[in-house]
């Protein structure tokens, strides 16, 4: 008979299919989502389990804003105006302009 | 003194000779640029017109060998830029201009083709701030049409890296002058336009470094004003200097005034973003400590409430409560059923005192009532008297004679039986029975007599 180990409740648990839904999201339907959530946390109408849930997801909407905003290698691809009106693919930019 | 010295009067010249003088001051002018009005044309091997304006005219011709080369053929009432050599031919006496290029008015002139295509374009509602779509806040990609080689995007790429690195910037090389280069701009803003969704493109920065009028033409041009206008994705223009006001940027979305400045509209500042996603996060965990502080106070003060601080209490408010109604249920009951008894007994005794039998029917209730009367008044005497006869037996127990027959006294009988009360009742040899606590005795009277006041414990005569 062992003891149950003790949860912390000041972080939510990371949920991976909640974090993997979330990073498809841009920063924008990221930031909107989360200003949602404040919104009706705001107005304080949900019930203690919604909130719990809400605050998981905006922590997670949290972590994928910051995660774009630290994406710091700017990526640069290339394409003459003739390619890419022949439909062609951008290349990736190896060499700087 | 009217005399004249001939001798200083020159000889007369003829025509001929004239001309020529007249000829070579009229060359010695040299070559023109002259403005003016087109009338007269005949068009034949050589074009013969004349140039006029409001106060004089010229006579022009363009030779054939000139008029074969020349883009534009005048006609009556065109305004045209002319250049050419005057000269004077005497065969006809005529001073005219030899033509050599015709250029038109308006379109000769760049700065004229440019006020005719704004003013044509603002008719046509291209420059209407009512069609222009709002830049994204949050472009997650965009692009730039500009050169590859180009200054202008040396600044660009330059501002993004610092500002939003996580901006993903396709580069679309095209020539930026020449006669490529607008249909090549052109081409470019509808290729970005069809496949922006493709790419992920959120809008795109059209883009040139400063230059001449000439230079910049290509952005001045109808076709690339048109691509602009049809562009469904929001186009930023930055062309040329601050000064230089271009077409595609009366067109475009948003008109900056350099490279850097596009990129400074288009992209979002990552310090921003950055402190807008801090607030939010710190928002966020405000609210949701407020939401469970604000539970736990509900909690607490529900617990405080007397029911969960005495186990009890609850059941007794309860109980307090279930008697009441009880007690109120009771009261209610027996009223009700006294009122129904009491309407109901009234409604029989009017209803027997009409009928026939009643009177019999309220005797035989009295009788019924006075049987009931008498048997519990006999049953009362009964018990009464069973009563008293216990203690009368008890009293008679204690004032018997087992008592005093053990004390030491006697009952005497005579042989009849009767009780020998007296003295005078015993005659001699009259057989008598004592009667002691534990048996009799039989014996004779010797004499009997009476003492005048016999002590009881006075011992007896014998």
């Amino acid at each position: 008979m062992s003891k149950q180990p003790r949860k912390s409740v000041s972080k939510p648990p990371v949920d991976p299919a909640l974090d993997a839904e979330v990073a498809a999201m841009s920063y924008e339907e990221a930031i909107e989502e989360l200003e949602a959530i404040i919104d009706r946390m705001e107005k304080g109408e949900t019930v203690l389990e919604d909130s719990l849930r809400e605050y998981a997801r905006g922590d997670a909407l949290v972590r994928r804003c910051r995660q774009v905003l630290d994406s710091a290698e700017q990526r640069i691809e290339a394409i003459s105006g003739q390619q890419l009106d022949a439909d062609a693919k951008p290349a990736q930019a190896d060499a700087p302009f | 003194m009217a005399g004249t010295s001939s001798a200083a009067v020159p000889p007369p010249i003829t025509v001929t000779e004239a001309s020529s003088v007249i000829r070579r001051a009229v060359e010695s002018a040299g070559r023109q640029r002259i403005v003016g009005e087109v009338s007269n044309f005949t068009h034949r091997e050589h074009w013969y017109f004349t140039l006029k304006d409001d106060k004089s005219q010229l006579e022009c011709v363009m030779w054939a060998s000139a008029n074969a080369r020349s883009t534009i053929t005048p006609a009556n009432g065109m305004q045209v830029i002319l250049t050419g050599d005057p000269t004077h031919w005497g065969p006809r006496g005529r001073t005219q201009l030899v033509v050599t290029r015709v250029e038109r008015v308006g379109e000769g002139s760049l700065q004229q083709r440019y006020e005719e295509l704004c003013r044509t374009l603002r008719e046509q509602g291209y420059f209407d701030e009512a069609r222009k779509c709002p830049l994204p806040d949050y472009p997650r990609a965009i692009a730039v049409i500009t050169s590859a080689t180009g200054a202008a995007l040396q600044d660009v790429l330059r501002t993004a890296r610092l500002r939003a690195p996580f901006v993903r910037i396709l580069v679309v090389d095209v020539p930026v002058q020449g006669d490529a280069a607008a249909p090549a701009i052109a081409r470019a803003i509808d290729a970005v336009d069809r496949r922006a969704d493709e790419l992920g493109i959120d809008a795109m920065i059209v883009t040139r470094g400063g230059g001449s009028l000439e230079d910049l033409w290509a952005f001045n041009e109808r076709i690339v004003a048109d691509a602009v206008f049809r562009a469904t994705t929001p186009v930023v223009a930055a062309i040329g200097h601050e000064s230089d006001t271009t077409i595609i940027e009366l067109v475009a979305d948003q008109r900056a005034s350099t490279p850097t400045a596009a990129v400074m509209a288009l992209l979002p500042d990552s310090e921003g973003m950055t402190q807008q996603t801090d607030h939010l996060h710190d928002r966020l965990q405000f609210l949701m400590r407020r939401r469970i502080h604000e539970l736990r106070r509900t909690v607490e003060s529900h617990a405080r409430h007397t029911m969960f601080r005495s186990p009890t209490a609850v059941i007794d408010l309860h109980r307090a409560a279930l008697l009441r109604s009880v007690a109120r249920l009771a009261l209610a009951a027996r009223a009700r059923i006294n009122s129904t008894r009491h309407r109901l007994s009234d409604a029989r005794t009017r209803f027997e005192r009409h009928r026939p039998a009643a009177r019999h029917a309220a005797a035989r209730e009295r009788l019924f009532g006075l049987d009931a009367r008498l048997h519990s008044a006999a049953r009362r005497t009964i018990g009464d008297l069973r009563s008293q006869l216990t203690g009368a037996d008890r009293q008679l127990r204690l004032l018997g004679p087992g008592e005093t027959l053990a004390r030491g006294w006697s009952l005497t009988f005579a042989a009849d039986g009767t009780l020998i009360r007296s003295a005078a009742d015993a005659r001699p040899g009259q057989e008598i029975e004592s009667r002691l606590a534990d048996g009799t005795v039989r014996s004779r009277v010797i004499s009997p007599g009476v003492s005048a006041a016999p002590s009881l414990f006075d011992p007896p005569a014998g």
